[in-house]
C-alpha cells in the first residue's frame, strides 16, 4: 500500500478541525458583536456558511486531482507563469499567516500566562515546534492532528456547557442584533475564522479515497461551526454585547467566569488555556507545514524538510514586526481578509477554468 | 535602526539564522547524502549557507552600528 496514500476521511475532518480551531478562537466572539451584537451568533452561523461553500469548492477542484497537488494542476489549468506567480503569492500568505499565528500567541501567553517571561521566547518555542515536527511527512502531520482533536475538542464543549448557567437569553435577543446592518459586512469578517479549510488541498492527494473527500470537508465544517457559534452565544449570553466589546479575549473571560457544579473547581481558565496552546500549535503546524510543503512542490523536491529550518528565522523576523497588540490585530484583520478573497478566488478561477477546460486530472488511484 | 529598535530579538534572530544554517548543513546534507537523493542534498547546501551567511553578516552589521552608535 501507498505509504504515502493512508489519510481516512476522519483523519481528514480532524486535521481540518484542528486547523480551524485556533488562536482566533479567543477573540473570535469580540469580533462578532462589533459586526452585529446581540446578532453575533447569527453572524458566526453565516460566515460558517460562507466558509462551507469555499471550502467545498475547494474540494470539489481537489476532486477532480486526486493524483496532483495543487501546484502541479495549477500549472496545468493556468499555464506555469500565472500559476507559480500566484503560488508564491500563496506561499508569502502562509509564511505571514504563521508568523502572526506564533505572535498572537505569544502576546496571550504573557499576558495571561507567563508575565515575566519575553515575549520572543513564547514565539520561537512554538515556533521551533511547528518547524522541528514539520520535517516529517504527511503521515506524521495527520497522525498529530487525529491524536489532539478530542483534547481540543471535549474540553472548549465542556467549559461552553457549564458556562450556560450563567447565561441570560435575553442577551442574545434580538436575533438579528440592533443594527442588522451590520451583518452583512459582519459575515465576510467572521468566515475568516473559517479559513482553515485550505489545508484540504494539500490532505486531498494524500487521501486514502478522494472521491470521499466532500464528506470530510462537511463533517469538519458542521462540527467546527456548531463549536464556534456555541462559544460565541455562550459568550454573549453570559456577558452581553456591550460587555463583550470591552473584552479583549472573551472566550478566555468565559472560562474565568465558569465554574463546576457546586463550585467544585472554579477558574477554568488554566484548563483553557492548556487546551487553547494545543489548538494553536495545531493551527501553526498545519499553516507552517502547508508553507514548506508548497515550496517543497513549487521546486519538485522529494522531501521538504530542510526547508522547516530555512524559513524558521524570516518567519520569526516577521512574527516580531507588529510593534505593538493594537497594530498586530490591524495587520490580522487585513492579512486574514485578503487571505479569505485569496483562498476562495483563486480555487474558484482554477475551478472555473477546470470545467470549462473539461480538464481533469488521472482518476486511477 | 538595529541598534535600538530590534534589540530586543535581532541577536535572537542571528542565533536562529547560525543554528538553522549549521543545521541544514550538518544534519539535512548528510541525511539526504546517504538517501542519496542528490537534489535535495544540493538544495540543503545552498539553504544552509544562504542561513549561515545572513546569521554572520547580520551580525557584523549589529556589532559595526553598535560600535558607530
Amino acid at each position: 500500500m501507498d505509504q504515502q496514500r493512508q489519510i481516512t476521511v476522519l483523519q481528514a475532518s480532524a486535521i481540518t478541525i484542528s486547523t480551524i480551531v485556533g488562536v482566533g478562537v479567543l477573540s473570535l466572539p469580540l469580533a462578532a458583536v462589533r459586526a452585529a451584537d446581540a446578532g453575533a451568533p447569527l453572524v458566526t452561523l453565516l460566515g460558517a456558511a460562507l466558509s462551507i461553500l469555499a471550502s467545498m469548492l475547494i474540494v470539489w477542484l481537489g476532486m477532480r486531482f486526486p493524483n496532483e497537488s495543487y501546484i502541479e494542476y495549477s500549472e496545468k489549468l493556468i499555464g506555469k507563469g500565472l500559476a507559480r506567480t500566484i503560488i508564491i503569492i500563496w506561499i508569502l500568505y502562509f509564511a505571514i499567516l504563521s508568523s502572526l499565528i506564533a505572535r498572537e500567541f505569544g502576546e496571550v501567553v504573557i499576558t495571561a500566562v507567563l508575565r515575566n517571561t519575553p515575549l520572543e521566547v513564547t514565539v520561537i518555542v512554538m515556533l521551533l515546534l511547528a518547524a522541528f515536527t514539520s520535517r516529517k511527512n504527511i503521515m506524521t502531520f495527520a497522525y498529530i492532528h487525529t491524536f489532539y482533536i478530542p483534547f481540543i475538542l471535549v474540553p472548549v464543549l465542556l467549559i461552553v456547557a457549564l458556562s450556560l448557567k450563567n447565561a441570560d437569553v435575553v442577551n442574545v435577543l434580538p436575533l438579528w442584533g440592533n443594527e442588522p446592518s451590520g451583518i452583512v459586512k459582519g459575515f465576510f469578517m467572521l468566515s475568516t475564522m473559517f479559513q482553515g479549510y485550505f489545508i484540504m488541498m494539500m490532505v486531498i492527494p494524500s487521501m486514502r479515497s478522494p472521491k470521499k473527500a466532500m464528506r470530510s470537508i462537511w463533517l469538519a465544517m458542521l462540527i467546527t461551526s456548531i463549536l464556534y457559534v456555541l462559544v460565541v452565544s455562550a459568550t454573549v449570553s453570559v456577558f452581553g454585547a456591550e460587555e463583550t466589546k470591552k473584552l479583549l479575549w472573551p472566550t478566555l473571560e468565559l472560562a474565568k467566569d465558569t465554574s463546576l457544579p457546586a463550585n467544585i473547581l472554579e477558574r477554568l481558565d488554566a484548563v483553557f488555556l492548556a487546551v487553547w496552546v494545543t489548538a494553536v500549535y495545531t493551527s501553526l503546524f498545519s499553516c507552517y507545514y502547508f508553507t514548506i510543503y508548497s515550496i517543497g512542490k513549487l521546486f519538485r523536491l522529494q522531501d521538504h524538510g530542510m526547508l522547516s529550518f530555512f524559513i524558521l528565522p524570516f518567519l520569526f523576523l516577521l512574527a516580531m514586526l507588529p510593534q505593538s497588540l493594537v497594530q498586530l490585530n490591524e495587520i490580522n484583520a487585513l492579512i486574514t481578509q485578503f487571505g479569505v478573497a485569496l483562498t476562495i478566488a483563486y480555487p474558484g478561477l482554477l475551478l472555473l477554468v477546470s470545467l470549462l477546460r473539461k480538464k481533469r486530472g488521472n482518476q486511477k488511484q | 535602526m538595529i541598534g535600538e529598535m530590534y534589540s530586543g530579538y535581532l541577536y535572537m534572530a542571528i542565533a536562529i539564522w547560525i543554528f538553522s544554517g549549521l543545521f541544514n548543513l550538518g544534519v539535512d546534507r548528510t541525511n539526504y547524502g546517504q538517501f542519496e537523493m542528490k537534489k535535495e542534498q544540493k538544495a540543503s547546501t545552498v539553504l544552509g549557507w544562504i542561513n549561515l551567511s545572513l546569521g554572520v553578516l547580520t551580525f557584523t552589521g549589529a556589532m559595526i552600528i553598535k560600535l558607530l552608535v
